[in-house]
């Protein structure tokens, strides 16, 4: 009886060990996942890291035929079109964070509003891109028409504008939350003292949340940085740098995500595999250190 | 004494917050508001002398810049800045001169509602792109769908008819695979995250979560094309690995989240009872925290099931019915970008067809999600 007991509970011992073992294991496959990434893309890009070294970034011709290339075109091309989108996305994701944050956190209509934001990030981006094709193109071509820019319709402006709408939800949910972690003494001081509304959120909310907004910024850049499949499809893909600033914002472009969508199946050299992949590492280190410094804010300001 | 007719007052909310003087001559705000509105930087002299100077001379550096390299976009768009700051600029240095109380009072209220019109009216546009979108895509694509639609392979371009049948067979493989292959793992991770939060794995793979999650899908998809399709070529695997990547991060934070908000005594209760451990785990915290890891994953999966980018060199895409999981295979979201970027009006229609029901997919799973984590009162 004595015995029988003792060997069951030594049977669950070694269960228990297996178990916290296997949580262990599991948890250590997540970081060797990541690790992975990163190695993969440092040894398959090494060819050209090597060859090329750092002026890889900065030089201006993509011409996979003649053996040259440059990351520079779709350096800009990714910049343009992240911080326009950035720039028309913050006004909205910054009213979205005020309305439900502070004016009207409870009730129909902010329920509404919040189920709006989460099926546009639910939406999948391929989707985005595709009615983007068919209905913001030729929407833009008239403008472009209107503005006597050559109508190209795609390109870097349609790409930004479809990237914005994309982006508003994670600045926006962010900002919701980190809005309402304002602490009330500080409102209500301010309203004691006489503030309206307007400038308790000015004056007050503002700059208490300001560091985690910034933060919530720095998020929604990550994505737009990384997007590929709706900015693949109406960015119109050209390698070659537009000459003018205004080419530039209405010409078609291409960016780093959609380069190596484009052409990484296309890829008949190691030489030219590895420019591409490059792209990809470049684009790793750029989002993992942008994620991160965010994430790090977020957690300083919530404790 | 009466304070309200000081002639200095100053208000100082706390530290940080700029000191609120009231000085100078009066100035009539609507007629400052107006000769700025009127006549731009030049108006703005009439309420501040400082501010007319900086505006007007950055006015005509914006000018000549424009005029010299001949761009009349930026020279347009530079002049309706310059205009707009010297508004608004104006209009608040008058605002600052109004010696009555009751009047300025006015102004600040006006003010404040004001902004709470514009904050609404901000908030809500975003409604306007989400509805046209939806109608959009639902007049586009419910045309198509019928049964022949379902149950058929895409026809060659010229022929009428045909339909997603490999897709949607393809998507649902792939997606019923990484989740095989991510939810035990995301489970785990979540478990060990929440259970051992101090220990050195756990700050590393916590990281590695926030790394994931940031990380642009294609880069996923170049990843596995070394590890798996460079030795087994494309195949409906190498997709499912580079879905189930995109996956984990969500489950895990999910899983995580969830358990962390189950009381201790819980735990506590179970353990004093001599039950062993991995039991108290499996058969006492993740029931109890089943709706939230339920709701992480089927997030997850609406996220995962949209993913085009990782699949474009795994999955590759297969024209044909296949359930051959080391072949190349179609999905859902690669249907939609091969067809939407040809030049066939038939398969732009498939493509609309697709997008319909990969729209419906998704926003199901999200409304099933939320009717879940409201029953069960989750909260991610």
């Amino acid at each position: 009886m004595e015995n029988k007991r003792l060997a069951l509970s030594n049977a669950q011992l070694k269960w228990e060990n297996i178990f916290r073992r296997v949580l262990k294991i599991m948890s250590a496959i997540l970081v060797l996942i990541v690790v992975g990434v990163f190695i993969t893309l440092i040894v398959q890009s090494w060819p050209t890291i090597k060859s090329l070294g750092i002026g890889y970034l900065w030089g201006k011709v993509w011409d996979p035929v003649s053996n040259v290339y440059g990351a520079y075109p779709f350096l800009i091309g990714t910049l343009l079109t992240s911080f326009i989108a950035l720039f028309i996305s913050i006004p909205f994701s910054y009213a979205i964070a005020i309305y439900l944050g502070e004016y009207n956190p409870k009730g129909w209509l902010s329920d509404l509003l919040k189920n709006t934001v989460e099926l546009i990030a639910a939406v999948p981006s391929v989707i985005y891109g595709f009615w983007a094709l068919f209905v913001l193109v030729p929407i833009i071509r008239s403008l472009e028409l209107k503005w006597h820019i050559a109508p190209y319709g795609i390109g870097v402006f349609t790409s930004s504008l479809i990237l914005a709408v994309m982006i508003i939800p994670y600045g926006a949910s962010l900002g919701i939350t980190l809005i309402r972690m304002t602490p009330s003494p500080l409102k209500e001081g301010a309203y004691a003292l006489g503030a309206t509304r307007f400038e308790v959120i000015q004056k007050v909310i503002t700059p208490y949340t300001r560091s985690g907004l910034f933060a919530g910024v720095l998020l929604s850049l990550g994505r737009a940085l990384g997007e590929t499949m709706a900015v693949t499809m109406v960015i119109g893909n050209t390698s070659a740098l537009a000459s003018t600033f205004k080419d530039m914002i209405f010409g078609p472009g291409n960016t780093m995500a959609s380069v190596i969508a484009n052409e990484f199946t296309e890829a008949d050299h190691t030489q030219y595999l590895s420019a591409l992949i490059e792209l990809g590492l470049v684009l790793f280190c750029v989002t993992v250190v942008i994620n991160l410094i965010g994430k790090r804010i977020i957690t300083r300001f919530t404790n | 004494m009466d304070f309200s007719n000081q002639q200095n007052q100053s208000v100082a909310l706390s530290q940080g917050i700029q000191r609120f003087t009231i000085s100078g001559k009066e100035k009539n705000m609507v007629l400052a508001f107006f000769l700025s509105l009127v006549f731009g930087p030049l108006g703005l002299f009439y309420s501040s002398v400082r501010g007319g100077i900086i505006m007007t001379v950055s006015g005509a550096v914006i000018g000549l810049s424009g005029k010299f390299t001949d761009s009349p976009v930026l020279f347009k768009q530079g002049l309706i800045f310059v205009w707009t700051v010297s508004m608004i600029w104006s209009y608040n240095t008058a605002k600052k001169t109004i010696k009555n109380d009751d009047k300025r009072l006015m102004f600040r209220n006006a003010e404040s509602l004001l902004y709470k019109a514009l904050i609404f009216i901000l908030a809500f546009m975003i409604t306007i792109p989400l509805v046209i979108i939806l109608i959009y895509i639902i007049r586009q694509g419910v045309t198509q769908v019928n049964w022949h639609f379902l149950t058929h392979v895409p026809a060659p371009v010229g022929e009428k008819g045909g339909g997603i049948a490999n897709a949607l067979l393809g998507s649902f493989l792939m997606v019923l695979m990484s989740a095989i292959l991510a939810v035990p793992v995301g489970i785990a991770g979540g478990i060990y995250l929440s259970e051992n939060p101090k220990t050195r794995l756990a700050y590393y793979s916590g990281l590695c979560v926030d790394i994931l999650q940031g990380v642009p899908s294609i880069v996923v998809g170049i990843v596995i094309y070394f590890w798996i399709v460079k030795p087994i070529g494309f195949s409906a695997v190498s997709g499912s690995v580079a879905l189930a990547i995109m996956m984990l991060p969500i489950v895990i934070r999910s899983t995580e989240q969830t358990l962390k908000m189950l009381p201790d005594s819980l735990k506590e209760a179970a353990l004093s009872l001599g039950v062993p451990y991995h039991r108290v785990i499996l058969k006492v915290i993740v029931p109890c925290g089943f709706a939230g890891i339920l709701s992480g994953i089927m997030l997850s999966i609406a996220r995962i099931i949209g993913e085009t980018a990782p699949l474009i060199f795994t999955a590759f895409g297969n024209s044909y019915l296949s359930t051959n999981i080391f072949g190349p295979m179609e999905s859902l979201p690669h249907v939609i970008f091969t067809y939407a970027t040809s030049p066939y009006d038939d398969w732009h229609n498939l493509a609309w067809g697709a997008s319909f029901i990969l729209l419906v997919f998704v926003l199901t799973l999200n409304i099933v999600t939320k009717v879940i984590t409201r029953k069960w009162k989750v909260q991610l």
